[in-house]
């Protein structure tokens, strides 16, 4: 069990530093980063003092250490636009990136356990079709229009919730329903598929004969088994809602890192760029790392290296 | 005595898309307390579903008719859900087939023994934990406590189906279902569980529904027994005399087939009955059997065979006069 | 012992394309779903026809009138206009080449090299599975959204880089799904067989294997190009993505988003314009994979 949970991690570092290389030849694609830096009217004299300042004049695979190393200690250096430190600003936005994934990933997941165990109880039936049109409608939508559709019924006609920034819980709804519902098709196929699954075993049928209540036929002896595959998709849906919140936070005005990514996208702040884009690979490395070790914890089959 | 299980006229129909199956028909018998009642048949016969409609867990597109159906003297066909799940695990237990995938593999032996107690019996933790060790050790299970902790996956299948054993017994029923209990298993490990579901059988006091579709398990197990083909009995009647002289053409096809090491029947060839047990749907006449058989006439052919009597409770379905057809079974055996 | 044999007239044999008509005629998801994506490719390439109108004339007289069916609307202009008073069922009518051409291009391309790591990956294994598996991860380690604005934000937007950039990114379910399928082939008999006789490796998989993979990939097409669909009309939203004044859907929903609360019709038409298109897809390819490869439900 060691040996395999070190063989991943050291994979999962070697994946991040892969997309950290990535994330840094991002910078070289305008062409000449230190013209962009420093503009078009730009002096001989201030473009020298850039490069040597940022380290543009060393060879690429050079800077890409020193990068990384500096990375590793936390340093990402500073923001060209603000210049404050890179670091300090993805920390003070982290926690509310966070938030709003974890609350869209319990939206997905609360709507999706319902109708995934209702479409799995009564397959090909009026609920079981409903619940697919349902996820299937779910997907076909745009989510930064379905983010508008919401600010406009709730926040502006019926005015239950506010629909800009992020100063309460209740600024954290809308967008938390906005990011999360496209997930909560993939969700909600996954349970009814692996009820379906579980309710057709032995171990069910067992359960019945001895006389158990239904919800303890369903939900103690059906569901923790149908859960376990979740649980790992749960992870991985994570990450992509990060990766995903440049969209909502920015249509609702929150001051997350999706709304840092698009700022300083569109004033070509790269240092900011290439450390959030690694930031965020790390977490998902790290998310589908967690993955893999939740699934041992909840599956005791995986345990005793079954 | 009063019969422990009373059933006249089981049914089960299975409406499909193309027909109405038949899997179970018209199936009538008595089980009387201690005695184990053989079900044999080939797969397909419909012994499995005739115990589940028996217990009411048949698949939900199934429906049931019987005319009477009483255990213990109360009348089954009419209770509701919740009474017949009262039922299930406290006064009947089920033993399955398969004890690799008959037990839920994330939780411990300990909890899905301890439930069922716990469930129809107004018990503490610690009563219910005590009744486990209790029959872990009956079942003849080593350091059951150490089990107890154990998940099912790190037990072997003969364990693991001993451990089904004791979980069907922890309520103390009056009637045991063991459907297939040993076909999963090893041929060592087939008799120490048969034996011991014989031992336990006569300690508790059980009466004993026993499945399967080996003769040899009837012939050192079974009381009684009922042959099934195609959802129905075709013959019924004590081990003993179902052995010696079996008037059903399927029976005596079955014992047949039965090798017999060393022996010159046959020309010291393998027999088996050419075809398959057919499915039967709604709108088939005649006897089930008639394809298969070696002595079908065209009166097989016709509806409504009835059961038919010998003495000593020997039941049979067949249209062939008794003197004939016992010619021919003897004739068969010699 | 005779018995009842069905006579030979009775017996249907079905080829198996009239199977697959038959079958798919009777699925409700496949025929909506082939019936919209029909009609959105019709009216893209129809489109100078069905338009009637440019859709990059401004106008400034006729500048957010409603559609037909308000009091203030008028027939000369069905949908309405948009605040440069341009005719908003053409900008509509055009906006689904944009989509359509946008879909089908980084299909083909995320298609193509996503099936090629898959084959290579399934088929060859050992090594260079792990490589491409390797390549696969880091991949799925990006966050596509992000990346893919620093680059168009970085080289510049035009309709060739968001197909490119798209392109380049969304080719990992092709690669998961047709290297698990390639693996499954690699095993079977026939392929075996077809090693036995000395068949080389390139004309094993472009005979034995890559016609067996149809189906899925077929399946996986739709999904990514709803897949694409969507991501471009986000991009555009965002500004990234296709350039005004072309007719993007996308881009028609973000300059409407001032004029949310007094015209509407301005920001829900385009939405369920790409809803419908991209719900379209999903049905077909979703039909596609009932009919073909059921296996691949979960």
């Amino acid at each position: 069990m060691a040996a395999f949970a070190l063989r991943r991690v050291l994979l999962a570092a070697l994946v991040a530093i892969t997309v950290s290389a990535i994330a840094f030849g991002l910078l070289y694609l305008s062409g000449d980063p230190v013209r962009a830096l420093a503009g078009e009217n730009a002096t001989d004299e201030v473009i020298q003092r850039l490069s040597q300042e940022y380290g543009f004049d060393r060879p690429i695979g050079e800077q890409f250490l020193s990068w990384l190393g500096r990375a590793i200690t936390g340093d990402f250096g500073k923001s060209i636009y603000f210049n404050t430190h890179v670091a300090d600003m993805i920390w003070d936005r982290l926690p509310i990136t966070m938030a709003l994934g974890v609350m869209a990933l319990g939206f997905a997941i609360c709507l999706s356990i319902p109708l995934g165990v209702l479409a799995a109880l009564r397959p090909n039936t009026f609920v079981d079709k409903a619940a697919l049109t349902i996820s299937l409608f779910g997907q076909a939508l745009p989510n930064f229009w379905f983010a508008i559709l919401l600010i406009i019924l709730f926040g502006l006609t019926l005015r239950w919730l506010p629909i800009s920034g992020n100063s309460s819980f209740a600024h954290f709804i809308l967008p938390a329903v906005a990011l999360g519902y496209y997930a909560t098709p993939a969700f909600m196929r996954l349970i009814r598929a692996e009820m379906m699954d579980v309710l057709a075993s032995d171990y069910i049928r067992t359960a019945r004969a001895k006389g158990l209540s239904t919800s303890s036929v369903l939900f103690k002896h059906a569901l923790r088994n149908a859960i376990i595959p979740v649980v790992s998709l749960a992870a991985v849906q994570l990450g992509f809602m990060l990766g995903g919140s440049v969209i909502i936070e920015q249509v609702f005005a929150i001051k997350g890192l999706g709304a840092l990514a698009w700022e300083s996208i569109s004033r070509s702040d790269y240092p900011v760029v290439q450390a959030l884009v690694l930031v965020i690979s790390v977490i998902y490395v790290g998310l589908t790392l967690c993955a893999d070790l939740l699934n041992a914890a909840i599956d005791p089959r995986l345990r005793h290296g079954h | 005595m009063n019969p422990v299980l009373e059933v006249r006229g089981l049914s089960v129909e299975i409406p499909t898309a193309s027909a109405t199956l038949r899997p179970v028909r018209d199936v009538s018998f008595d089980l009387h307390p201690g005695e184990t009642l053989s079900l044999v048949g080939e797969s397909g016969s419909g012994k499995s579903m005739t115990a589940l409609a028996i217990i009411d867990l048949l698949p939900r597109q199934a429906r049931r008719s019987v005319e009477r159906l009483r255990f213990l003297g109360e009348d089954l066909a009419g209770k509701s859900a919740g009474e017949i799940g009262r039922l299930r695990g406290a006064e009947i237990g089920m033993v399955f087939q398969d004890p690799m995938t008959s037990l839920n593999p994330v939780y411990t032996v300990g909890n899905q023994l301890m439930e069922v107690y716990l469930r129809h019996k107004n018990a503490s933790k610690r009563e219910a934990r005590e009744r486990a060790l209790f029959l872990l050790d009956k079942v003849n299970i080593p350091d059951p406590a150490l089990r107890l902790r154990q998940y099912p996956h790190q037990l072997s299948g003969g364990l693991r189906q001993r451990v089904m054993i004791a979980m069907a017994l922890m309520c103390g029923p009056a009637l045991i279902i063991a459907d297939e209990p040993t076909t999963a298993l090893d041929v060592t490990t087939q008799s120490q569980i048969l034996d011991l579901l014989r031992s336990l059988q006569r300690e508790f006091h059980m009466a004993m529904i026993l499945i399967t579709h080996d003769l040899g398990v009837v012939a050192h197990f079974a009381d009684r027994v009922s042959v099934m083909y195609a959802g129905e009995i075709v013959e019924q009647a004590s081990t003993d005399d179902l052995l010696e002289r079996p008037m059903h053409p399927y029976t005596a096809a079955l014992l047949d087939c039965i090798p017999v090491p060393g022996s010159s029947r046959h020309g010291g060839k393998l027999r088996s009955i050419p075809g398959v047990v057919p499915l039967i749907t709604s709108g088939d006449q005649g006897c089930a059997f008639r394809r298969r058989c070696d002595h079908a006439q065209d009166v097989c052919k016709n509806a409504g065979i009835t059961m038919r009597e010998l003495s000593g409770g020997h039941k049979f379905r067949c249209v062939l006069l008794p003197r004939n057809n016992a010619d021919v079974a003897m004739k068969n055996h010699a | 012992m005779a018995t009842d044999l069905p006579a030979e007239n009775d017996l249907l044999i079905e080829s198996a394309g009239q199977a697959f008509r038959r079958r798919s005629l009777k699925n409700i998801g496949f025929m909506t779903g082939l019936a919209i994506v029909a009609l959105v490719a019709s009216v893209a390439m129809l489109a100078p026809l069905l338009a009637g109108q440019d859709p990059y004339l401004q106008n400034f007289d006729q500048r957010l009138i409603p559609p037909f069916w308000h009091s203030d609307g008028t027939w000369a202009h069905p949908l309405g206009t948009d605040k440069f008073g341009r005719d908003y069922l053409s900008r509509i009518i055009y906006g689904s080449r944009i989509s359509l051409l946008i879909g089908l291009f980084v299909m083909v391309i995320s298609g193509l090299i996503g099936s090629t790591l898959g084959v290579i990956a399934g088929y060859f294994g050992g090594k260079v599975d792990a490589v491409i598996m390797y390549i696969i991860t880091v991949r799925l380690s990006m966050p596509v959204v992000l990346v893919a604005l620093a680059v168009v934000s970085f080289v510049g937007s035009s309709l060739e880089v968001i197909v490119l950039v798209l392109g380049l990114f969304l080719w990992d379910r092709f690669a998961v799904v047709i290297r698990a399928a390639t693996k499954r082939l690699r095993g079977e008999d026939f392929v075996t067989a077809a090693r036995c006789t000395g068949c080389p490796d390139s004309q094993i998989i472009l005979r034995e294997i890559i016609p067996n993979l149809m189906n899925q990939l077929t399946v996986i097409a739709t999904l990514e190009m709803a897949q694409a669909i969507l991501l471009e009309s986000a991009l555009s939203f965002l500004g990234l993505g296709v350039q005004p004044p072309l007719p993007s859907w996308g881009l028609m929903i973000a300059e409407a988003k001032e004029f949310v609360f007094f015209d509407p019709w301005l920001i829900t038409i385009p939405g369920v314009a790409i809803f419908l298109l991209v719900l379209g897809i999903n049905l077909l390819g979703d039909g596609v994979r009932d009919l073909t490869a059921p296996e691949m439900k979960n």
